[in-house]
């Protein structure tokens, strides 16, 4: 007969927090990740209520956009919560802001400067002059390809920790970049793998290219939250580095672009770019002559820096001011390597 | 073996403050304060170290903008534990429905590696309870709830509190004179 069967519970031993799991927090706010708590607190603050609202139907809006009714896809990227990029992006463009437009003259891309390869980053975050590893690694992947026929790039993302992976690849068109195609797989590693979900773009659909090098007619702004960033939060940077190597960058230059979401090319969002000087950077990968690169959301006045090599025009390193520290992503080895 | 209860840190008004407006510093040391006690709530609710983790994780990102609704009337920790255990519930609610079972659980991982054969027996017989069933009984007997706090942690009444709890010690210790 057991008699003491609370005193057996209390006694059981629980294990310790992984010591990663501070550096991943301050790392996934930093990258823009929001998660609404069950706070159940009866104080009304009908602001927030406002907020999540907004935030709910904007959801909403996005799902029913990107997955067209009748596919096998129906489960949806917005339930893969530890895809971060996702609802930050998804929150970005709340309606009801103030419209806001690049601030300089739209860049004329250089599209043959994209070449295949492979780049890996890690990512630190340093607070208070001390730095902490955050996760495993980043790695972008560009192949050359062909889908349909037709000459594409594909563009994977993968990131992950310990615990899961995440793969992202986008298949565009090589010689206009509009997306044809996106995958999306995410497993636990400790866990039983889940199917991959992937969907094709409609040819007639109105998804633009990555980059737009002109606005649709008639527009008046995009519609920004004040606290969008540029590099490492809210634009996923990976999708993002490909296409910084095709800015005309040059010493003094300063020019703006249009980025448009992978899945519609509604509100796309002014991102301006300024060469502030020159530096060599000494990552993992290499040593590295850059130019360094301030680049902004005129929605907000914080800047993400972007060290792009002279060379290949490569971004070696990007970082993004927190309050009281900074988070910033390394380059850690590239194929075809440094030269 | 003490209850756990997770203390208040001495300056946790400043790092609240903090917190609430963005602050990443304050983030972390919060998390240094608070995050192994609410890391042990949480996988004692969930029963394996991956979902603890991934509630711990929720429950600090998302810190920030539920301290614009936290009144500073009762202990900030108790609060803290109320969130946490909530998250952690939704999260064993949603994994019930998607049918999922942990490795800890399916392998008896957790058991072997941080206990005795009776560790892994009494652990099995918690596993085994329906959901309800064992919220209750890790929020009384493991974290020292009152039977008030488990019903405002809950939603339920503190008579289906009590009623729960009997039922699942009664059910526990059935497995566990059958296994003996």
């Amino acid at each position: 007969m057991i008699k003491d069967l609370s005193g057996l519970l209390r006694a059981l031993p629980t294990p310790e927090p992984d010591s990663e799991l501070r550096g991943r927090i301050v790392a996934s706010r930093a990258a823009g990740t929001r998660v609404i708590l069950p706070t159940g607190d009866k104080q009304i603050d009908w602001g927030f209520g406002i907020r999540v609202a907004v935030g709910i139907a904007a959801a909403v809006l996005l799902a029913v956009n990107i997955f067209p009714r009748g596919r096998d896809n129906q489960e949806g990227l917005a339930s893969s919560a530890n895809a971060f990029w996702w609802a930050s992006e998804a929150v970005a463009q709340e309606p009801g802001g103030k419209r806001y437009v690049a601030s300089y003259p739209l860049a004329e891309l250089d599209r043959t400067r994209l070449s295949a390869g492979q780049w890996v980053f890690q990512s630190r975050v340093i607070i208070d002059g001390f730095t902490t590893d955050t996760i495993t690694g980043d790695t972008l992947a560009i192949t050359a390809g062909d889908y349909g026929g037709k000459g594409v790039w594909q563009i994977a993302n993968r990131w992950g920790s310990r615990y899961f992976v995440s793969r992202d690849t986008l298949t565009v068109d090589r010689e206009t970049w509009r997306p044809l195609r996106r995958a999306v797989a995410e497993r636990r590693l400790q866990r039983p793998g889940e199917a991959p979900r992937a969907f094709e773009f409609p040819a007639s659909g109105s998804i633009g290219p990555l980059l737009l090098a002109s606005v649709p007619a008639g527009y008046t702004g995009s519609q920004l939250q004040p606290f969008m960033g540029p590099g490492l939060g809210l634009i996923h940077y990976l999708y993002r580095l490909p296409v910084l190597q095709t800015l005309p960058i040059r010493d003094g230059w300063r020019g703006s672009v249009y980025v448009t979401w992978a899945w519609r090319d509604a509100n796309p969002i002014p991102l301006d770019a300024r060469v502030v000087g020159r530096e060599s950077q000494t990552v993992p990968a290499g040593t590295f002559d850059c130019w360094k690169v301030e680049l902004q959301v005129p929605s907000n006045k914080a800047k993400t820096i972007a060290w792009i090599s002279t060379d290949r025009h490569w971004v070696v390193r990007l970082q993004e001011q927190l309050r009281d520290g900074a988070l910033e992503k390394v380059l850690v080895a590239a194929t075809p390597p440094a030269p | 073996m003490a209850i756990h209860p997770v203390s208040e840190h001495p300056q946790s008004a400043d790092l609240v403050g903090g917190v609430r407006n963005g602050d990443p510093a304050a983030l972390g040391l919060l998390y240094d304060a608070f995050g192994a006690g609410l890391f042990r709530l949480a996988y004692r609710l969930t029963g394996t170290r991956e979902d603890a983790e991934d509630v711990v994780h929720d429950v600090f990102v998302g810190l920030p903008e539920a301290l614009t609704r936290y009144e500073e009337r009762g202990q900030f920790g108790a609060w803290l534990r109320r969130v946490t255990a909530r998250v952690a519930l939704m999260r064993q609610r949603k994994a019930h429905r998607r049918q999922e079972v942990g490795l800890d659980s399916a392998a008896g991982v957790a058991s072997s590696a941080h206990g005795t054969s009776e560790d892994a027996a009494l652990r099995a017989a918690l596993d085994a309870l329906p959901a309800d069933q064992r919220a209750v009984v890790v929020l009384k007997e493991m974290e020292g709830y009152t039977h008030a706090e488990i019903a405002t942690t809950l939603g339920i009444s503190h008579v289906t509190s009590r009623v729960r709890l009997l039922r699942a010690l009664r059910r526990m210790r059935r497995q566990l004179e059958e296994d003996t």
